[in-house]
């Protein structure tokens, strides 16, 4: 019995595919754990610096430290947009700072430094304040208990307040601490590894009871002594060893990425320290709170993979794997949708979405309405799991100790009489778009590439929106008529700024109350606030008239998000999907052949010289065809959004190509990115076409090009022009703008 | 008259040897090979059919000419069916014969014709757009010789094509094997004797790579039966 546990998970660590399957998972990880961002307005370093200063406070003036600063630059965010805020004494005080020019300290605006104070001081106010919280929950418990309103003694109400307060009772005594706490929240907001975890699973149950039943083998295993219960039973432990190792593996990757890029000293404070976490009703550490959600997250993929596992030994398992996928989605659906307070209440935890999702449903103490008993969620986590896993291990065990599993393959094909037309070049495109999906991976490039484009925003600074005012003003006007509205509206600025300045000399004099000096202030303020962009346009005025006649005003912002000027590094990304697209599509049209296909092939009339032409030929094309899904939702947008008359403007009308000597529009300067793009989609189709013909193993080809063309494209994703500086060139129009200036 | 000629022909796989210094000659007819597993018959006819590379210093002839001279054309002219089984199980049947015309070269309309005629002789009509992975063993082996059968090839290399087959199938096969044969060059390899006794003009007896006795059918097989000819040569192991 141990001895075939362990040989099952041999088979399960040492073929060619689960190795190949935890190198992608690995990959995947580090990708997706690297591509997580920093979801807050402020950069860590910025945070880091805070922190430290604040801890080098006495830790009684802290909190005001904090509290003095986040209101002061709210002041100067809002003043700096002319947004009216609170006139009183305070804010004049601020307003008057502004004016006599104020400066952030840790980052470049306003805005973020202010959300930077105003974050740091909850946190500070949540971890001095914890006992006091405590005692206030406790407190208001106590209050609420007194109420008649909450039923009798033995309601649902009132039991669940009893049952709340002892659970923050225990808490009493715990000490959070302020420290840098940011990267373990990053940390635990990590979102791509639920999805990772259950992949993996599902692929070792897969691995264990489909594959060999799809090749033949479990016929065999079978028909031997031990080869019913007693395998069943090993290859259960195994799929368990696999989830277990997968989670690990999930976890190391989340851990070091983390603490490469911040500070995880803080690990080992109680959980309560981390801003977000204050309600939280475990007496943890961070790290082992983090141990206890992924132990959880593996024991749901294992429910998971036990699922799957039932499913794949049964004989309509294709209906099965169906309503295994809808099960599993609809446990996602109920954990995101469900109100954990109604009578449904109860599956929004019952699930192993909640169990995966354990440090988000950790962070406060909740319960649901169960039969009129409160259960706290966690209870209701782990009995779903331990339920659920006996179910379906013993669905599993069952069914494989009783079932025929013989295989038969599912047929796609469409079914007609007729036969097929030996044309070479048609077979071809029918055997790699058709037989072998290839089809699939274009419509789904299609629909990725079009969310893509539907769902991307420009991000847009006020400057940004005042100029885009100025040019419809301008819009009619010839040059002289422009340079006379410029002057008017500098003009008119330089006299708000000439009242500006006597208002605060009023102010500061004392003739004027604080309020109608904000009030005044604001309203000057909000008409000042477009003077940047009217530099930008007197800016471009000077260039035009004195440099560049052929020139013109152009709306900027979405030329530059287009020409891949705003740092967004879309253009990266959708060079990833592209070259994912022709990795997988030509890989198939050049290898993935038996020995013995190959042999049948290369010993007929055309099965050399011309299948090699036309394989070529369908390879130039396909790169057409990936090409076009990419770039023709993109094109169909940019066109949409461009005023014709900017895309026909000089491309010196943009500041990047200012002192370009070659005379072309902006619209021609996009054709010939266009044109580039395609130009190395086609050298990347026949790079690949080039390592499938001298490899031909499919697997081995897709890891080489997965390290020579992928990898340099997701890091320079990643990691930016840092990593591999070529590549990054080449990607973006670097190189066009470098050969064109 | 086309005739096909190996000239020392030697293979080794790594260390181990499989062809030893092979030297023949096939003329049109159909030529028998019997031998013991691993004796050497799927390299001997893999290197015929021009998919397998013979060590350096061998040679084959087709009409006096070396054929990796003729390349094309001496592949448009050879019909080739493995003995390994699962190929292109992703195929249907009709797609994969005219998959295999296309390679083959044969136009489109010609494929169409001989496709149908062939997966009506073989019986194959039936099940000509199912999945070859859902093929019975049997059924296989039929796809397998109808495509090699494809374009009429002046070269049939068969290797084993009635393994596995039930009895009716295998006459419908010898059958139509036996009415092709006319000016083709067969090669075919079995473990069925009585098939070989049936079919072969000439029996080829292959042992540890070497040929141990060849000769026509009806002088090797006077006054004995195959199978105890067989026994002669390989039954004292
Ligand atoms: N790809 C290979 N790599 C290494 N050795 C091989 C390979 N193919 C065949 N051999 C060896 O060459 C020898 C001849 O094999 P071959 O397949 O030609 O035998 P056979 O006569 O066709 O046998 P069978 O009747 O089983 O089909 C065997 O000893 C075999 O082990
Ligand atoms: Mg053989």
């Amino acid at each position: 019995m141990m001895k075939l546990f362990f040989y099952e998970i041999r088979k399960l660590f040492k073929g060619k595919a689960p190795l190949i399957f935890l190198l992608v998972i690995l990959s995947a990880a580090l990708f997706f754990d690297l591509r997580q961002e920093w979801d807050r307005y402020y950069p860590y370093e910025a945070y880091a610096k805070l922190c430290n200063d604040v801890l080098s406070l006495p830790e009684e003036e802290r909190e005001n430290y904090l509290k003095e600063n986040a209101d002061k630059y709210n002041a100067f965010y809002s003043f700096e947009l002319g947004m009216i805020s609170s006139d009183d004494e305070k804010n004049a005080q601020y307003i008057l700072q502004y004016e006599n020019g104020a400066e952030t300290i840790y980052t470049d605006s306003f805005f973020t430094e202010y959300s930077l104070f105003s974050d740091t001081y909850e946190q500070n106010t949540d971890t001095c304040h914890y006992s006091q919280h405590i005692s206030d929950i406790l407190a208001q418990a106590e209050k609420m208990s007194e109420l008649s309103v909450f039923g009798g003694k033995n309601s649902f109400e009132q039991k669940n307040i009893s049952d709340t307060a002892a659970a923050y009772k225990v808490l009493n005594g715990l000490t959070p601490r302020f420290a840098d706490t940011a990267g373990l929240n990053f940390l635990l907001s990590f979102s791509a590894d639920k999805l990772l975890i259950l992949t993996a699973a599902v692929f070792g149950a897969f691995v264990m009871v489909m594959d060999e039943r799809r090749t033949g083998s479990l016929r065999i295993e079978n028909a031997t002594k031990n080869g019913r219960t007693f395998l069943a039973l090993s290859k259960t432990g195994a799929v368990f060893v696999w989830c277990a190792a997968n989670s690990i593996l999930l976890l190391a990757v989340k851990l070091i990425i983390t603490a490469a890029r911040y500070d995880i000293s803080a690990i080992f404070l109680p959980i309560q320290s981390l801003s977000g976490f204050i309600n939280c009703p475990y007496a943890l550490s961070t790290a082992e709170y983090i141990v206890i959600a992924s132990a959880l997250g593996c024991i749901a993929a294992f429910v998971c993979a036990m699922l799957f596992a039932f499913v794949f030994t049964l004989k309509k398992y294709i209906i099965g794997g169906a309503a295994g996928v809808i099960f599993t989605v609809l446990q996602f659906a109920a954990y995101e949708r469900l109100d954990g307070l109604s009578s449904l209440g109860v599956f929004k935890y019952f699930n192993i979405s909640a169990a995966l999702h354990f440090s988000e449903t950790g962070m406060t103490f909740t319960t649901v309405n169960l039969f009129q008993e409160p259960v706290d969620t966690f209870t209701v986590s782990v009995t779903f799991l331990l339920i659920f896993a006996l179910l379906f291990c013993a669905a599993f065990v069952f069914s494989f100790a009783g079932s025929y599993m013989d295989f038969q393959g599912i047929s796609l094909n469409i079914r007609s009489s007729r036969i097929p037309s030996a044309n070479l070049f048609y077979r071809e495109v029918y055997r790699v778009f058709i037989t072998k999906g290839g089809l699939a991976v274009l419509i789904l490039l299609l629909c990725v590439t079009v969310y893509d484009v539907v769902n991307d925003d420009v991000h847009y600074e006020a400057v940004d929106g005042y100029y885009e005012l100025y040019l419809n003003d301008i819009e009619q006007m010839t040059l002289s008529e422009t340079a006379d509205f410029i002057k008017e509206e500098e003009k008119h600025f330089s006299d708000l700024q000439n009242k500006m300045s006597e208002l605060n000399e009023s102010y500061q004099n004392g003739k004027i109350t604080s309020g109608s000096y904000v009030t005044a202030a604001t309203i000057i303020q909000s008409e000042l606030a477009k003077r940047p962009a009217l530099r930008l346009l007197s800016e471009q005025y000077r260039y035009i008239s004195e440099e560049e006649p052929s020139a013109n005003f152009v709306y900027y912002k979405k030329i530059d998000k287009y020409m891949n000027f705003d740092n967004s590094k879309d253009d990266i990304k959708s060079s990833l999907y592209t070259q994912l697209a022709l990795v997988l599509v030509i890989c198939t049209l050049f290898s993935g052949f038996s020995v013995e296909e190959r042999r049948l092939i290369s010993c007929t009339a055309d099965g050399k010289g011309k299948l090699l032409i036309i394989r070529t030929y369908i390879c130039i094309l396909s790169a057409a065809a990936i090409f076009l899904c990419t770039a023709l939702p993109e094109m169909v947008v940019l066109l949409s959004h461009n005023r014709s008359s900017d895309l026909s403007a000089a491309l010196q009308s943009l500041t990047y190509f200012r002192g370009l000597n070659a005379n072309i529009s902006i619209g021609f300067y996009f054709v010939l990115m266009y044109l580039l793009r395609l130009a190395s989609a086609l050298f990347t189709a026949l790079l690949i076409a080039f390592i499938g013909i001298t490899v031909k193993e499919q697997k081995t080809v897709i890891v080489l090009c997965s390290v020579i063309i992928l990898l340099p494209t997701a890091s320079a994703l990643l990691f930016g022009p840092e990593a591999f500086p070529l590549i990054y060139e080449l990607e973006r129009n670097a190189l066009l703008r470098r050969f064109l200036i | 008259m086309n005739n096909l000629q190996l000239k020392n022909v030697s293979k080794h796989y790594r260390s181990k040897l499989a062809l030893d210094n092979i030297s023949c000659e096939f003329s049109v007819g159909i030529w028998g090979f019997l031998g013991p597993n691993g004796a050497g018959k799927s390299t001997l006819m893999n290197i015929i059919a021009g998919i397998l590379k013979p060590d350096g210093e061998s040679v084959v002839l087709y009409n006096e000419t070396p054929v990796p001279q003729l390349g094309r054309s001496y592949r448009s002219v050879i019909g080739y069916m493995p003995q390994q089984q699962n190929v292109f199980r992703d195929f249907t049947g009709a797609q994969f014969l005219s998959y295999m015309a296309a390679l083959k070269g044969i136009g489109s309309k010609a494929a169409r014709v001989q496709i149908s005629e062939l997966l009506q002789r073989l019986e194959l009509t039936d099940i000509a757009h199912r999945r070859i992975s859902g093929y019975s063993g049997g059924m296989k082996q039929r796809i397998l010789l109808a495509q090699a059968l494809l374009g009429a090839p002046e070269i049939l290399i068969l290797d084993e094509p009635t393994a596995g087959v039930d009895p009716k199938q295998r006459v419908i096969i010898k059958n139509l094997i036996k009415e092709i044969s006319e000016d083709k060059i067969i090669l075919l390899s079995t473990h069925i004797v009585s098939d070989i006794e049936k079919l072969a003009d000439r029996i080829v007896f292959l042992k540890d790579g070497r040929i141990v006795q060849q000769g026509a059918a009806d002088e090797l097989l006077a006054g004995t039966e195959l199978e105890s000819l067989y026994m002669r040569y390989f039954g004292d192991e």
